[in-house]
């Protein structure tokens, strides 16, 4: 094999190692962007999951009767016989 | 017996060597005869002195040299002058080969070897390669017509490697022909036929017509030699033709001689007489002394064949001297075997002894053994040269094929690599694409999913915001009277049972309705 064959094979893989660097390192930053997002995305789900649950909670514990009877009823102070 | 040895390869060889034969000497100028020579003449008359007014001198000499040969000289002198003056070499070199060629059809050898000696002189001073392979060419015909063909073979071959070198058919054809001429004279007929044959093809591939001259009057000889009379006479026919078409009476009286000697061997004495008259009166006419020499021996022998001794010898004699007197070898000989077998003929066999010994002594002098392992030497080296130049050839084809070969090669490597690379590209970016996709899809599951937890908040939000308003609003109110008829009942104990049952039940449907209320909500 002469010195120009030599030369030429190593461009050809630097070619080729070159190519392949640049789209390894693309599709690292883009998975790294989509990470992001689904991160953010995941956390507003976590936050509406979370606000509905306590809402939920807090509505399963209200007693409409019992509160409303607290409300209404009146104490009566003064004994009138 | 040892003489009647010799009488009898004597007689063998004069069958053969009575032949003439054609050198190429003067193609060049015979292919170049001017078609009219009185404007030729004209336009020089007005020329300035310039390198043109050289080439007009040069082809006017030419001209002469071929139609009316005395004329030829003071042209070519001129135009030597001229050259000289304008310090033109090319212009000298090719003035002086013209008037070598006039010298040589003076058959004036001696001035003729000078001029060309002179032309060649300047050939290797420019490195005119045409030049030098022409003037050794003409040089080399002055050495044969003497009988030198050992000096002459060399110069031939060289002259041959020079127009091999400029590729130059035409004056390979006439080397070709020329080297044949000279084996043919050395009596070495396989070579002669192969070079004259070679010669032949090559002229009639070229379609020159001088050439063709030349061949058809080898060939011609080659039949002569074989003894097929009728073939040779048509194939010197073919040849006079053609010299009568270009106006050259030297080289008409050379056909003419063959064919005449071709009837005299045919036995036709008649039409061969009056040939040789006609070629002799050409001859004289031209001053062509050597081909007198060779005519006056040629019919003296076919005079001598026919008996007519007389005549015969007076022929012969102004044969050998004229031959004796211009240092024309062949013809010398020629004359020499022919004396002998005339005074053996008359019986008179010292003399016939005398001249078989000059015919030895010249014919010695022509073909010694050294000579011929010059002339066996120089084939050889020249065979040598062809094969390693054959084989420089082939080495280069090699190289140019290995050269193809790793082209296409590279292209192929380069083709594959290509493909490799664009391979390569298209994967990745498949894959990043498919990537971008999943990626994609995931976020829009994850937005679909975000939309509709938003929703689903908003709703519990709404669903709120209307409880409290009904805990607010109709909850008060429905409290507010279950309270009012729990008081009712408190406050009339003794009510009717039916009207406390009626209380009772209403404050029992007004919390249902509260409690119904709460889980549509």
């Amino acid at each position: 094999m002469n010195y120009e064959s030599v030369i030429g094979f190593a461009l050809f893989f630097c070619a080729i190692a070159g190519i392949t660097l640049y789209f390894v390192l693309r599709n690292k930053r883009l998975e790294k962007s989509h990470k992001i997002k689904r991160q953010q995305l995941s956390e507003a789900i976590v936050l509406h999951k979370t606000q509905i649950a306590i809402r939920e909670n807090a509505l399963n514990k209200y007693h409409f009767l019992r509160y409303n009877l607290d409300e209404a009823l009146v104490v009566q102070t003064n004994i009138n016989i | 017996m040892v003489t009647n040895q010799i009488r009898s390869k004597m007689s063998k060889l004069r069958s053969a060597c009575f032949l003439v034969f054609f050198f190429s000497s003067f193609l060049l100028q015979s292919q170049e005869t001017l078609q009219n020579i009185d404007s030729a003449l004209t336009v020089l008359r007005k020329a300035p002195n310039d390198t043109a007014k050289v080439g007009l001198l040069l082809a006017i000499a030419r001209h002469y040299n071929i139609t009316h040969l005395d004329s030829a000289k003071a042209f070519a002198e001129d135009g030597i002058r001229l050259a000289e003056t304008l310090k033109y070499p090319y212009g000298k070199m090719m003035n002086l080969n013209v008037l070598g060629n006039y010298f040589e059809r003076k058959t004036n050898y001696e001035k003729a070897m000078t001029e060309y000696n002179k032309a060649l002189d300047i050939a290797k001073a420019t490195n005119s390669t045409k030049g030098f392979a022409v003037i050794l060419n003409n040089i080399a015909t002055i050495h044969i017509r003497r009988g030198d063909y050992q000096k002459a073979i060399p110069l031939l071959f060289e002259a041959l490697k020079a127009e091999e070198k400029l590729g130059n058919k035409t004056g390979i054809a006439q080397a070709y022909n020329n080297i044949g001429v000279a084996y043919y004279y050395l009596q070495d007929f396989d070579k002669t036929t192969q070079y004259l044959t070679r010669a032949l093809e090559m002229q009639e591939a070229l379609g020159n017509f001088a050439g063709l001259q030349n061949g058809y009057n080898n060939v011609g000889a080659i039949y002569d030699y074989q003894q097929k009379y009728d073939d040779a006479i048509a194939s010197y026919s073919k040849a006079l033709a053609i010299s009568k078409q270009l106006g050259d009476t030297k080289e008409q009286a050379s056909n003419l001689t063959n064919i005449a000697l071709a009837y005299s061997k045919k036995g036709d004495f008649t039409t061969c007489e009056r040939l040789f008259l006609e070629s002799i009166a050409l001859r004289e006419a031209a001053q062509d002394f050597n081909g007198m020499a060779h005519s006056y021996t040629s019919f003296g022998e076919s005079l001598r064949l026919q008996k007519r001794l007389k005549k015969s010898e007076e022929y012969l004699l102004k044969g050998v001297a004229l031959a004796k007197q211009y240092d024309i070898k062949l013809s010398l000989k020629e004359g020499y075997s022919s004396l002998s077998e005339l005074a053996k003929d008359q019986n008179d066999y010292k003399k016939a002894n005398t001249y078989l010994y000059d015919f030895i002594a010249v014919k010695d002098s022509i073909l010694n053994e050294k000579n011929s392992q010059i002339i066996q030497e120089t084939e050889t080296k020249y065979q040598t040269e062809k094969k390693e130049k054959e084989i420089l050839q082939q080495r280069a084809q090699l190289a140019e094929k290995d050269l193809q070969v790793r082209k296409k090669n590279t292209l192929v490597y380069g083709g594959f690599g290509l493909a490799l690379v664009l391979g390569l590209l298209g994967y990745l970016v498949y894959n990043q694409q498919k990537l971008k996709n999943r990626q994609l899809r995931k976020e829009g599951q994850l937005r679909t999913a975000l939309a509709q937890i938003e929703t689903q908040n908003r709703l519990q939000e709404q669903r709120l915001r209307i409880s409290r308003d009904l805990h607010d609003n109709i909850g008060a109110q429905l409290t507010f009277i279950i309270s009012s008829l729990d008081n009712l009942k408190y406050s009339f104990k003794d009510m009717e049972t039916t009207l406390s049952q009626k209380l009772s039940g209403i404050s029992s449907f007004t919390s249902q309705t509260i409690y119904e209320l709460r889980d549509t909500i």
